[in-house]
């Protein structure tokens, strides 16, 4: 019998650890991926991550990952799910880091909480437990038995303002409504964080494995 | 905004056991073994929102400690923090390292500026949670305790601390050691006097004296409070925190909404 895995992409990010328990309490067989070619034994892609757009795209941009990501998710059509930082590497570029280039498989960019008019200290981040809100027309398979309104928890300060507006189906409320879950085909992604919002999370990531 | 107000735990080791705290004076209650197969931490983990776990042992066994935090970290899926006598840079490295989403500074928040502001500008404000822990005497003056031991300092100038502290760190921890595992609820007179909500720029979690959940409730139906924690394992042993949670929730009170775990 053939194991059909989750490969996480490891270009240095934090949380991979979480991640991997995670995944690992739900019984998902998994890899920690350091190098792009261990891509060619996945029926599955995460990519997580913490920290600048800048320096992940730095970190992806050694060894080939940009090309191998696309390849497998473009070609070989694997579901891919990015996830807070990750999700934002999907676009096509952040106010982060001016004159990096995200995966572009996602048209949009990531903008600052902080650059909106009379952003205060507090909310120039957004942290802590929030809901994310279904839109009511389409069906989400990562939300899949969990309801119209649930609770995941966000670290983050950039938040992604996208062109397709038909693929994100989730929004979240800080200041202004963000696209916190997007899904179009075999492309995913989360700007909170799943292995952190306890039951929920589990569930979304048992979803996305539902894949394999 | 509707960010929601959490329930927070927070597990104190020192040396090897998790202790219980009275007034900052600790007893050993058990080791790791106990706490997931007797004490059934694993189960207990599902209701709260965060999980906090302290050296409280002066800052020795720092790598035993990071071992053993990272076995809890790894059975909990919440934002996990970490901290207790932390006072190089290279010590809240290892602290992420060893699975942390977030790190406590307590006596180096107060004696080591530039370490802390180091950090922020290395891992984000919003990694770094800043602790301070305040006890009145009987004779009326505040102090701080400081590695271990009581440091007397000026009202004014506690102010000025709480306020200042909040501007470098993510978050706040304020803690009353007047009532600390008494289970006599949260230190009102306290937190009355010193914080000032429109200078404190952070969100703050109170803690210190919570013995049930309507403790909690109170404390989190106060606009200035984004979290309520609790170290007093025994208070809410058993079904507990499960119980205090659905207290809270009923209360009206907005904390995260999970699935059952057996609906996952």
């Amino acid at each position: 019998m053939i194991t059909r895995r989750v490969v996480i992409v490891d270009y240095g990010a934090a949380n991979v650890k979480s991640l991997s328990s995670a995944l690992g309490y739900l019984g998902i067989s998994h890899l920690l991926a350091s190098h792009p070619r261990e891509l060619d034994e996945a029926d599955a892609i995460i990519i997580p991550g913490v920290g600048s757009f800048g320096n992940a795209v730095d970190n992806l941009s050694r060894d080939n990952w940009f090309e191998e990501i696309r390849n497998a998710v473009l070609v070989r059509q694997l579901p891919l799910l990015g996830i807070c930082l990750g999700m934002q590497l999907l676009v096509e570029c952040s106010d982060e880091s001016p004159g990096k280039a995200g995966l572009s498989l996602i048209s949009g960019k990531a903008k600052a909480f902080g650059a909106i008019q009379e952003c205060s200290q507090v909310k120039a981040l957004h942290v802590g437990f929030n809901s994310v809100k279904l839109d009511g027309y389409k069906d989400s398979t990562l939300m899949y038995g969990l309801t119209d309104e649930n609770d995941f928890y966000f670290t983050h300060s950039f938040y992604l303002d996208l062109n397709d507006f038909g693929g994100c189906i989730g929004r979240t409320n800080h200041g202004l409504e963000f696209c916190s879950l997007y899904e179009r085909e075999n492309i995913f992604g989360v700007q909170f964080h799943p292995e952190k919002s306890q039951s929920n999370g589990l569930r979304l990531l048992k979803n996305f494995a539902s894949f394999l | 905004m509707t960010r929601k107000k959490r329930l927070v735990f927070v597990l104190l080791w020192a040396q090897g056991w998790f202790v219980l705290s009275r007034n900052f004076q600790l007893q050993r209650v058990g080791d790791i073994t106990w706490l997931f197969n007797n004490y059934n931490f694993g189960e207990a983990s599902k209701y709260i929102d965060e999980l906090i776990m302290l050296n409280v042992g002066g800052g020795a066994d720092f790598k035993i400690f990071l071992t053993e935090a990272e076995k809890v970290g790894s059975q909990c899926f919440i934002p996990f923090t970490i901290g207790g006598g932390i006072r190089e840079l290279s010590s809240i490295r290892e602290c992420f390292l060893f699975g942390a989403d977030k790190v406590v500074l307590n006596t180096a928040l107060k004696t080591l500026p530039d370490l802390v502001k180091h950090a922020a500008d290395i891992y984000g404000r919003q990694a770094l949670v800043g602790s301070i822990d305040i006890g009145i005497a009987r004779n009326g003056g505040y102090y701080l305790m400081l590695e271990g031991k009581k440091s007397y300092i000026p009202f004014s100038e506690l102010i000025e601390y709480t306020i200042q502290a909040s501007s470098a760190v993510g978050e706040l921890i304020v803690c009353s050691v007047n009532r600390d595992g008494t289970g006599m609820g949260l230190d009102w007179d306290l937190w009355n006097q010193i914080v000032s909500p429109e200078k404190i720029v952070c969100p703050v979690i109170f803690l210190g004296g919570v013995g049930n959940s309507a403790h909690i409730s109170e404390g989190l139906l106060r606009e200035d409070i984004d979290a309520v924690a609790t170290a007093n394992l025994f208070n809410f042993i058993g079904d507990g925190l499960q119980l205090a949670r659905y207290e809270v929730a009923k209360d009206g009170i907005p904390i995260p909404k999970f699935l059952p775990y057996d609906a996952i």
